[in-house]
């Protein structure tokens, strides 16, 4: 028997229809929706190849390999028996009388030793899709021949698994047009949990998830409930369409931005997947691993395996003492890409990267903190700021090399930072000349492009070409607004907390929220011409720039977008991230934000002007203290003293955001140098993907290149390293490594309150709004309070429109806490989990002065209360 | 002995500072019309600085108050040369 219907295999058909093919048909047998198919049996393989001569478990690595290749030549060269070829075409002839398209298959291997349960084959035998019925015989053959894969190889030699005893199978099924497919586990697959079933479902065809090329979105449900635990929705960047264009030269397609961040499930869906699952595990008595897909409303299970991995993700932690860096954190909310970490760590060799996240070498903090203090109040320090009951011991020995240590780092950067304090606005414009002569330079590849951009500096560079270093001068803000605030406490104690934020605030040319009014007046632009606003408003993201250009009344708005690009376009999400693509590549984020604006009908300008009132009134407030103390009246020095103080945290804030701006430019110049080499090594078949070269090293890039290595020696490695890469995606980084923090003083939640760091004064109650991604999300309203995952440049226009921000990660110095001080809103940062904790339309207050966050329970609410909040949407302050 | 060291260090800074007012010249080159006069005003101040410490300082305290300033000038000079083979180093690595 060559060739057997589907539906026809029973599961005891292992030997005949291979592991998978039994488990299809047993699956179809006992009522489950599986796509009809058939299979070419192992009896037909084993007729194939009966003369072929097989590699033996004897043989050496070397001989084996030689062999294995022969095999796989010989097995794809000759010619099918025309008995079998017939076979396969009366098949397909069956099946295509059922439907009305010509069929398409998804031609699947099916070995006998395959999901054994103590054996996972996952990845090592071929699948093919979009196979038309003249391939299926070559695609056969192909299947035949991955039995002899090195690795598959290997494999069953590691596992003991005696190589002429394995045959064969392959499925032939109609491939699901899949508009929705995923993966689902009904254990945990991380931590053996058996009281969930974990989906994995992203856009289009299943391979983009299986093959780990996209972060899935993920689903936890509650096994005996089938409530939903929790959810993390995913940047999917790239699908397989269930459609090839003609021209396509890969199957992986980019997700069009504005389904980027679009859960890829519906409720219902989910629960479908579930309910199967639950079904799938109590047919087979053992925890499974399915995968599905939806095409239009119809279900369909590819396939249900044991879990073969539950519980065996455990990473090697490096020695050493180790603590997340705060300030950086929301930078690296996802885990670097291989590639990029290779290439960072040049610049900040001082950072160690564990978890793809950046984290602190402690024994290096400790020889410049001059106090007798154990490793674990250290590394609270230097996690959280602060220990609670702290009595620090001074050092004598630690104080004196704290002191040689300064005096070395003074006498290094002394020069810079006279250089660097009083620059006029545009000094550092013309680092984009600087980086445009980098990148049209042939000859200098991402490395060099990193140091020369960085470091490469001449005896007699203008620092305005210095960027990075400019960016290393500019937290001596925090210093001054130190000392601003004691001395305001000293001199004006009835002041409130933020006077000396809100005094520092109101800064003219910082570049990031230059770039968020920018982008408000390009939705100021459209909103004037209503045909115009609504393309972008019912258009998707990344088509409306094109529909806008082909339109004669759109150029004005084009050219400003131009304006805009040519400015702004080396930014993005997650601008660290050496693979996050720039606006100028593609700027549906932008749109999407100028939609976010005309949806949210917001004035930022009287925003804007409310706090600039709130400083004015502040600073004749200060004028007038400080006036009646002795001697004031007389040499104003404690105005003059305040004032000085002021203007230079203003322009040291300044200078921090502006040198940032031009320092992601450079990580751009370094980005479109990797896409140089990449297009190189794609052209030549060196590399099959798009964006795997984010998984390789520079070295191996540049092996690559020279020819040292080819496509199968790297295959594999980027394959480990995307699985890798999705796993730690999923995984919250400790904070710590190999020393503990003082947990009390962590991130807490007691009753309704949950505790964060502070990070800009000043308390604001109303309602909560999750962005999970700020080009995709709309729809936040003025006065409304903005809970995101991290924050970046791209998140600056919504704080153009939200009342206070609730920050999951970051520390005093990010990003939202500059912002949200500019902008005079309460914010808290290092809220963990207030993502998920806090649902959008819940009554919160923020409480920016003691980082706390309070969710109100409106039914206690009198009605006074309730209307009070109802006020503050309309943009009032409490 | 404390105090020249202090003068030791004075001169270091000063040597410092009149090494950044002098690098204004090509920092602020791109707008020199605008700045020229608040510059040489800078450099001329700083001079004058140095010059006045020279001359009023007397015997060893001047010696230490020079030596600072020439220490300065040559590990700056030193310190670029050690930049660079970093540099070099960070990407061929």
């Amino acid at each position: 028997m060559s060739i057997i219907k589907l539906s026809d295999v029973r599961k005891e058909d292992v030997d005949i229809a291979g592991g998978k093919g039994a488990n299809l048909g047993e699956l179809i047998h006992q009522g489950f929706p599986v796509p009809p198919g058939f299979v070419v049996t192992t009896c037909a393989y084993s007729e194939y190849i009966a003369g072929f001569s097989q590699p033996e478990r004897e043989q050496t690595p070397e001989e084996a390999n030689s062999l294995c290749a022969a095999m796989r030549s010989k097995i794809v060269t000759a010619t099918l028996p025309p008995d079998l070829e017939d076979q396969i075409h009366q098949h397909h002839e069956q099946l295509q009388q059922q439907y009305d398209n010509d069929l398409i298959y998804a031609v699947r291997s099916s070995a006998t030793a395959e999901d054994l349960g103590d054996a996972s084959f996952a990845g090592q035998h071929d699948t093919y899709y979009y196979v038309g019925i003249d391939n299926l015989p070559m695609m056969v053959k192909k299947c035949w021949a991955s039995l002899w894969s090195d690795a598959a190889f290997s494999y069953r030699q590691s596992q003991g698994i005696e190589h002429s005893e394995v045959k064969m199978a392959v499925i032939i099924q109609v491939m699901i047009l899949s508009d929705v497919s995923g993966v689902t586990f009904t254990a945990d697959p991380v931590s053996g949990a058996d009281n969930v079933i974990v989906t994995e479902s992203s856009w289009g065809m299943g391979a983009a998830i299986v093959d780990g090329r996209v972060s899935p979105d993920q689903y936890v449900v509650d096994k005996a409930t089938r409530k939903l635990v929790s959810k993390k929705i995913a940047d999917k960047k790239f699908m397989v369409p269930a459609f090839l264009d003609q021209d396509a030269v890969s199957r992986l397609r980019e997700i069009p931005a504005h389904l980027r961040r679009i859960e890829s499930l519906t409720m219902k869906q989910l629960d479908t997947v579930t309910q199967w699952a639950k079904r799938s595990e109590e047919y087979f008595g053992s925890q499974q691993d399915i995968e599905w897909s939806f095409e239009g409303d119809s279900f369909f299970i590819l396939q249900s395996r044991p879990i073969t991995v539950l519980g065996q993700t455990q990473e090697t932690e490096p020695k050493g003492k180790y603590v997340l860096f705060k300030p950086m954190a929301e930078n690296f909310t996802d885990p670097l890409l291989p590639l990029s970490q290779d290439l960072l760590i040049r610049i900040f060799p001082m950072m160690k990267i564990i978890y793809g996240r950046a984290y602190m070498n402690l024994s290096q903090a400790r020889a410049i903190v001059p106090l007798r203090i154990s490793d674990e109040d250290l590394a609270t320090i230097a996690y959280l700021g602060e220990v609670k009951d702290f009595k620090p011991k001074l050092s004598i020995p630690r104080l004196f090399g704290l002191s040689f240590i300064l005096f070395i780092f003074y006498l290094i950067f002394g020069v810079l930072y006279q250089r660097t304090d009083s620059m006029p606005d545009d000094f550092m414009d013309k680092f984009r000349r600087y980086f445009r002569q980098i990148v049209s330079d042939p000859d200098i590849a991402a490395p060099e492009a990193l140091t020369k951009l960085f470091f490469g500096t001449r005896f007699f560079e203008p620092v305005g070409n210095m960027v990075l270093l400019v960016n290393l001068a500019a937290p001596r803000y925090i210093f001054l607004l130190l000392l601003l605030n004691k001395l305001l406490n000293r001199w004006l104690p009835d002041l409130p907390d933020d006077a000396a934020s809100l005094l520092s605030s109101g800064n003219k040319g910082v570049l990031s929220t230059e770039m968020g009014r920018e982008i408000w007046q390009l939705a100021r632009t459209i909103k004037h011409h209503p045909e115009l606003a609504s393309v972008i408003l019912e258009s998707a993201p990344d088509k409306a720039p094109g529909l806008l250009r082909a339109r004669q009344d759109g150029a004005v708005f084009i050219d400003q977008l131009d304006t805009f690009l040519a400015k702004h376009g080396h930014r993005t999400q997650k601008e660290f991230e050496l693979n996050s693509v720039r606006w100028e590549e593609d700027p549906s984020p932008v749109i999407a934000m100028i939609r976010n604006y005309l949806l949210a009908d917001s004035d930022p300008e009287a925003s804007e002007a409310r706090v600039e009132l709130q400083r004015k009134v502040l600073e004749e407030k200060v004028s007038d203290g400080l006036a009646g103390l002795p001697l004031e009246k007389l040499t104003g020095w404690r105005s003059k003293t305040i004032n000085f103080i002021r203007k230079k945290t203003k322009y040291f804030i300044k200078l921090r955001e502006n040198s940032r701006f031009f320092h992601i430019m450079g990580f751009y110049a370094v980005r479109l140098k990797i896409l140089e080499a990449e297009a190189g090594l794609m052209n030549d078949g060196s590399l099959k993907c798009k964006d795997d070269i984010f998984y390789l090293n520079w070295q191996q890039v540049m092996d690559l290149q020279s020819g040292a290595l080819t496509w199968a020696d790297v295959e594999d490695v980027i394959r480990t390293r995307r699985m890798n890469h999705i796993r730690l995606s999923k995984m919250r980084p400790p904070k710590t490594v190999g020393v503990k923090i003082d947990s009390a003083s962590d991130s807490e939640i007691s009753g309704h309150q949950i505790s964060g760091q502070a990070a800009s004064p000043g308390s604001y109650r109303g309602y909560a709004r999750i962005i999970i991604d700020p080009a995709t999300d709309a729809e936040i309203k003025p006065g409304e309070i903005l809970i995101a995952p991290y924050t970046d440049p791209a998140w600056t226009p919504l704080f153009l429109i939200a009342s206070a921000a609730v920050i999951e990660v970051g520390s005093y110095l990010s990003h939202a806490g500059t912002i949200a001080r500019e902008y005079g809103m309460p914010c808290v940062v290092d809220v963990a989990d207030c993502t998920s904790r806090i649902k959008s339309g819940d009554l919160i207050e923020v409480d920016g002065s003691n980082g706390t966050v309070t969710l109100i329970d409106e039914q206690s609410l009198d009605k006074q209360s309730l209307d009070d909040t109802v006020l503050n949407q309309a943009g009032e302050i409490t | 002995m404390i105090l020249n060291f202090l003068c030791f260090l004075l001169g270091i800074h000063l040597s410092m500072t009149l090494v950044a007012s002098c690098y204004r010249i090509i920092d602020l080159w791109y707008r020199i019309r605008d700045f020229v006069g608040q510059i040489l005003l800078r450099i001329t101040l700083v001079t004058a600085l140095n010059v006045f410490f020279i001359l009023w300082l007397e015997d060893s305290r001047q010696t230490a108050f020079i030596s600072g300033q020439l220490f300065f000038l040559a590990f700056h000079v030193i310190i670029y040369w050690v930049g660079r083979a970093m540099v070099y180093f960070l990407s061929r690595n």
